[in-house]
């Protein structure tokens, strides 16, 4: 049988195969270990060297024709396959997936991990204090003796005589001072107290993150620089910030913080450097040392970051609200 | 404070409009939080900040604001006092201050044949845009030239105001002292209030006129019949009017200006306007002179500033031009001046001045001093100020220097007559004085008063303690002088501050601090806490914030004793009363309040507890609970949350803990709950353990007793867990180690045991461990069962055994040889395999 024979036989074989198997004894008729072209493969060798070539380059393009048309048609026979299993098999794309049990992480926790993973990102260390404070390193030793008509700013829980429930983390500077020697940076997130009536925006407890940076020039303007490192980071690239003129006892100058957002100025915290009379009573001087300072409220933040109207939903404890997160 | 924008305009020229003027004043000075519009007016309502309640609060103090922002002149009339030659104040008034302390200045004048009525449209209209209630002529001119310069006024009538003896004297007395014990005052209001000892009063010789500085009485009130007045102006000392305003419950537009402190030069200047507007519209003729008692007279304020100052802290420079035309428009004169030069000029000046222990800077110099408050003064007329304490002193200011190069101006300090022992000073330090080079020293001596003697020599400073360098730099400096009604500018610090705000927080670039590339220190509390919340979240548990605060029901219902928790002072409500002796207690509520909405419930709390001992303590607990509406097997709960915490123990890397299941846990420590305390436990007796590991307590699990739930309205099971997180943190173990997996097949046998309902898991498995042998590498309950098919008091524990060696294949009878150890040994406990 010549070459061109062969090949009408094997395309009429492969044309008629109606499943698989009809096709994969074809191809073991033609292209198995005793297939017929196998066969007229394996016999050149004992061939003119004339024919040898001739019959070879013949032999073997059908060899290759014939195995393109094999896996063709077996790609076929597969889409066929599985064109029924779809029909039977088929999978309701829009029924609800199975649930995974996991929990959800407060709206608090996850804006805290943010801000300090920024600050850490930064150089800044975490440091937390006690939440029942002395009066005097709530108020005393942040420039706030006990006439001062400033106290009035802090609607305080008192515990006692001297004890209080912290009004701001700000007592951390002077116990992180009191221990460690600059230059150093820290951040103190923590809860704080404030004795008021409660509303949308109000609470009796919420959350702060207090912000120290001291250092033989550490200025206003790295305030403004890292203030605006860290609110770009959380807050998006869009915001801006500005200062204002602002009294807190412990800083002087004083500013408030307002950010662009939304195309409105909000008032977001409070900062300053620090005044000389808190580094004393940190323990530092003042003629040496010199920072920053900042307290920013985190229940604000992630009220704007998760568009929370209501303060009170933090503590509420309501699994409606914290399962969104 | 309401400030209208028509009377601004009296003291300048605002040529901007008053948006723009608004954005100026938020920027450089204060918020403006609402502008209305009153009429022809607008009104703002201006925030001024607690620090600048000594000038601002009045028109005339935001002109002078307005005035520093828009480089424009301020226009004040001067005030013109038509005085009547014929009749003299001193005849008809007298002034006593008993009580110097607390009442600085007390100036008054006296109007006589005035006509009381209805205030003039333009005064009503003023009173009224600025939310002022117009009353009469006389007192509507009061509170005007109170809303104008910020001075608080008060007017009496002459004619009511008695004297000791009944008979009718035309020169009248005014007192002010305490009141006495049992003392009441109607005031202007008709309210009675009872005071005391603590309370400033103005009274005549008979009877109280008013509270001083905070509201007048009704017995000298002016009426539509009152002729003849006294005119008030005085200066009282801040705190003790806060003070008494806030025990009377009292506050008012005079005591809040008192309480904030303003210049008692204003006293002078508001009484003259005041006598003025009265003139004007009420008539009358005003008595010749006043009665002006000045008691304590400020001296000038200084405060010296190097424009490296201001960049060092601005971070931005600022040049000297600009800093001394920020300085003229806010109305401070400056000038260049050597330090060196106006220190020495004023302690030679101050030469045989008497020495007086305690004396004040502010009001005893330049008459009478003691060695600090001589150095004090000496460098504040350089303005530089130093603490007030020779022992401050030595602390606190300046640096050190050497005995052997003392240079002129460095501060010499001895130990003195009456040392102060500080722990930075045990050898004690109690005299100062200031070097003048050549040898010799300036000093305030106890016994000569100021003198200058050779250092060396003088017996005041054999007991040398040690020299301090306050002129660090030689340079010029810029001496500025504060206005005296600038109450709050005492540092240089707040002089910068002037110079940001005006020259405008917005030039000031931002920039990055250069620091150093250090890592910093990882908190490991809260690390674990993280690793903790992600256990707890990924176990499907809800993260909760609840508030610190439990009710006094709350605590009884936990079986705590309410006088052993802390408790404020001031609460808001009952129900935040208390502080927290343990998370569980408001996660119990929260199971109650959502299982209105949800079938199930797990949730946990990483937060703070207190106890009350000795003092009041804190620490950080981490606590959970799971509860579901319906339930069915027992132990369901407790057995899911004690696998919770197994998992989050083992990502804690805490592998020995274990649970005793022993009375102890109504013994607790200070921070858990107790139910030893309540006739009822906390914790349900045999459903509950003691969290230990090795062998520190770290915390409880168990079911919550019924009785407890009960009044929460829950009424399936709760179990919970309260840990210390604390101890936990201590013990967890970041580390792990690799342990390589054994290449030779495990062999599994799985083995039922039918043994007594009160034998304990943990006791069937030590039977089986005991004998196992190394090669039993595992032993795991995978079924426990307790029900009808079984006899009577039995249960059946099903457990798989884990065959395994490091080293071989293990053969079927090496493993039956164990099996069959391990069935012996459960045989003869007296149970039976199945």
């Amino acid at each position: 049988m010549n070459i061109a024979e062969l090949k009408k036989i094997a395309f009429s074989e492969i044309e008629k195969a109606k499943n698989p198997e009809d096709l994969e004894k074809a191809r073991k008729t033609y292209l198995g270990r005793k297939g017929e072209l196998t066969a007229v493969l394996r016999s050149l060798a004992e061939r003119p060297a004339e024919e040898k070539i001739r019959v070879g380059k013949e032999a073997n393009r059908l060899k290759s024709e014939l195995e393109t048309l094999f896996a063709t048609k077996k790609i076929a026979f597969e889409k066929e396959l599985l064109a029924v299993a779809a029909k039977k098999e088929r999978i309701d794309i829009t029924a609800p997936g199975k649930k995974v049990s996991q929990g959800s992480s407060h709206p608090l926790s996850r804006l805290r991990k943010e801000a300090e993973d920024i600050f850490g990102s930064l150089g800044f260390e975490i440091i937390e204090g006690p939440e029942v404070e002395t009066e005097y390193y709530n108020f005393d030793a942040l420039n706030i003796p006990a006439e001062h008509p400033a106290r009035e700013m802090w609607d305080t829980f008192w515990l006692g005589k001297k004890f209080l429930m912290r009004t701001h983390t700000s007592p951390v500077q002077i116990r992180y001072m009191e221990k460690h020697n600059p230059p150093f940076r820290i951040i103190a997130p923590g809860r704080v107290f404030r004795h008021e009536a409660t509303d949308a925006s109000h609470e009796i407890q919420f959350n702060q993150l207090e912000g120290l940076m001291v250092g033989k020039d550490v200025s206003l303007a790295d305030l403004k620089g890292i203030l605006e490192q860290f609110l770009r980071r959380l807050m998006g690239n869009k915001i801006e910030i500005r200062f204002k003129p602002s009294y807190f006892p412990f800083v002087e100058p004083g500013v408030e913080v307002d950010m662009l957002w939304n195309g409105r100025w909000l008032e977001m915290l409070g900062a300053g450097m620090v005044h000389p009379n808190v580094l004393r009573a940190g323990g530092l001087n003042p003629n040496e040392w010199q920072g920053f300072a900042f307290g920013v409220g985190i229940d604000r933040l992630a009220m704007l970051k998760y568009k929370i109207d209501d303060i009170r939903l933090f503590y509420s404890g309501d699994l409606r609200f914290l399962r969104q997160f | 404070m309401k400030v209208s924008f028509n009377w601004l305009k009296d003291y300048i020229d605002i040529k901007i409009p008053l948006p723009k003027l608004v954005d100026l004043l938020t920027t450089r000075s204060f918020e403006v939080a609402t502008v209305e519009k009153v009429g022809s007016d607008y009104v703002m309502d201006i925030e001024v900040l607690p620090n600048r309640a000594h000038d601002c609060l009045s028109h005339i103090g935001v002109a002078r604001e307005i005035s520093a922002l828009l480089e424009t002149k301020l226009k004040i009339k001067e005030t013109k006092v038509k005085e009547d030659k014929k009749s003299s104040v001193k005849n008809y008034l007298a002034i006593k201050i008993e009580e110097p302390e607390l009442c600085r200045r007390y100036v008054g004048r006296v109007i006589l044949g005035v006509k009381v009525g209805p205030s003039p449209k333009w005064l009503k209209d003023r009173l009224e845009a600025i939310g002022q209630k117009s009353i009469n002529n006389i007192v509507d001119a009061a509170n005007y030239a109170m809303f104008e310069y910020g001075q608080p006024l008060h007017v009496f009538d002459l004619d009511k105001i008695e004297s000791e003896n009944s008979k009718p004297r035309i020169s009248k007395k005014i007192i002010v002292r305490k009141a006495k014990k049992g003392e009441k005052i109607i005031t202007l209001d008709t309210e009675t209030y009872d005071l005391n000892e603590n309370v400033l009063v103005i009274a005549d010789e008979r009877e109280l006129l008013a509270i001083a500085g905070i509201k007048g009485g009704r017995k000298a009130e002016i009426d539509k019949n009152t002729k003849n007045i006294i005119l008030e102006s005085a200066n009282f000392e801040p705190a003790n009017i806060r003070r008494t305003s806030r025990a009377l419950g009292l506050r008012t537009e005079s005591s809040l200006r008192f309480e904030h402190e303003i210049s008692s030069r204003l006293a002078e200047v508001a009484i003259e306007r005041l006598a003025e507007l009265i003139a004007a519209v009420a008539g009358g003729k005003i008595a010749k002179g006043k009665i002006d008692e000045y008691i304590k007279k400020p001296i000038p304020y200084f405060i010296a500033i190097r424009p490296c100052e201001v960049e060092k802290i601005l971070g931005t420079e600022i040049q000297e031009k600009e800093i001394v035309e920020i300085f003229k428009r806010l109305g401070f004169e400056a000038k260049k001046i050597s330090p060196l030069e106006i220190i020495f000029k004023t302690a030679k000046g101050l030469l045989g001045k008497l020495y007086k222990y305690g004396a004040s800077v502010s009001f005893d110099a330049p008459n009478l001093f003691d060695c600090s408050s001589f150095v004090s003064f000496c460098f504040s007329r350089a303005g530089i100020q130093l603490h007030r304490l020779s022992v401050e002193q030595f602390i606190y200011d300046g640096v050190a220097a050497d005995k052997t190069e003392l240079l002129p101006g460095d501060l010499v300090f001895s130990k003195g007559k009456k040392p102060y022992f500080y722990k930075e000073t045990p050898k004690g330090v109690g005299h100062v004085g200031i070097y003048l080079g050549n040898g010799k020293v300036v000093h305030a001596s106890s016994s000569r008063g100021v003198v200058i003697e050779p250092l060396a020599k003088s017996l005041a400073f054999k007991e040398w303690r040690g020299a301090k360098r306050i002129l660090t730099e030689r340079n010029d400096l810029l001496l500025t002088k504060i206005p005296p009604e600038r109450l709050d500018l005492r540092i240089k610090e707040d002089l910068i501050e002037e110079i940001a705000r005006i020259h405008g927080y917005e030039n000031i670039p931002s920039k990055l601090p250069l620091a150093s590339l250090a890592v910093p220190k990882r908190n490991d509390l809260l690390f674990w806490e993280r690793m903790a919340k992600d256990a707890l979240s990924g176990a499907g548990f809800d993260e909760i914030y609840n508030y610190s605060f439990v009710g006094e029901k709350d605590i009884e219902n936990a079986g705590f004793n309410p006088a052993k928790i802390a408790s404020l002072l001031n609460p808001v409500s009952d129900e935040k009363k208390f502080l927290r002796p343990a998370l569980l207690i408001n996660l119990i509520k929260n199971v109650g309040n959502n299982f209105r909405f949800f079938d199930e419930a797990r949730m946990f709390e990483i937060g703070k507890i207190f106890r009350k001992n000795a003092e009041i303590g804190e620490k950080r607990m981490l606590a959970g609970v799971i509860a579901h509406k319906t339930t069915n097997r027992k132990g369901r709960e407790f057995y899911e949350l004690k696998g919770v915490i197994d998992a989050l123990f083992d990502g804690l890397g805490i592998a020995e803990h274990w649970y005793a299941e022993s009375p102890e846990y109504v013994r607790g420590n200070d921070f858990e709950p107790r139910s030893g305390e309540a006739p009822r436990g906390f914790w349900k007796e045999g459903g509950s353990a003691e969290i230990k590991v090795g062998d520190k307590h770290v915390g409880y699990l168990g079911e919550i007793t019924p009785f407890v739930l009960e009044k929460y309205d829950i009424k399936t099971p709760v179990a919970g867990f309260e840990i210390d997180f604390e101890a936990l943190a201590s013990l967890a173990e970041e580390e792990q180690v690799y342990y390589p997996i054994s290449k030779y097949p495990a062999i599994v046998r799985d083995l039922a045991i039918l043994l007594p309902l009160e034998i304990r898991v943990e006791e069937a498995l030590n039977v089986i461990e005991n004998v196992g042998g190394p090669l039993l590498q595992d032993a795991d309950l995978f079924d426990m069962y307790e029900g009808e098919n079984l006899p009577g008091g039995m249960k059946s524990l099903a457990f798989r055994l884990i065959f395994q060696s490091k080293e071989r294949t293990l053969s079927d009878k090496e493993v039956g040889d164990i099996t069959a150890k391990i069935i012996n040994a459960i045989r003869q406990e007296g149970w039976e395999v199945r």
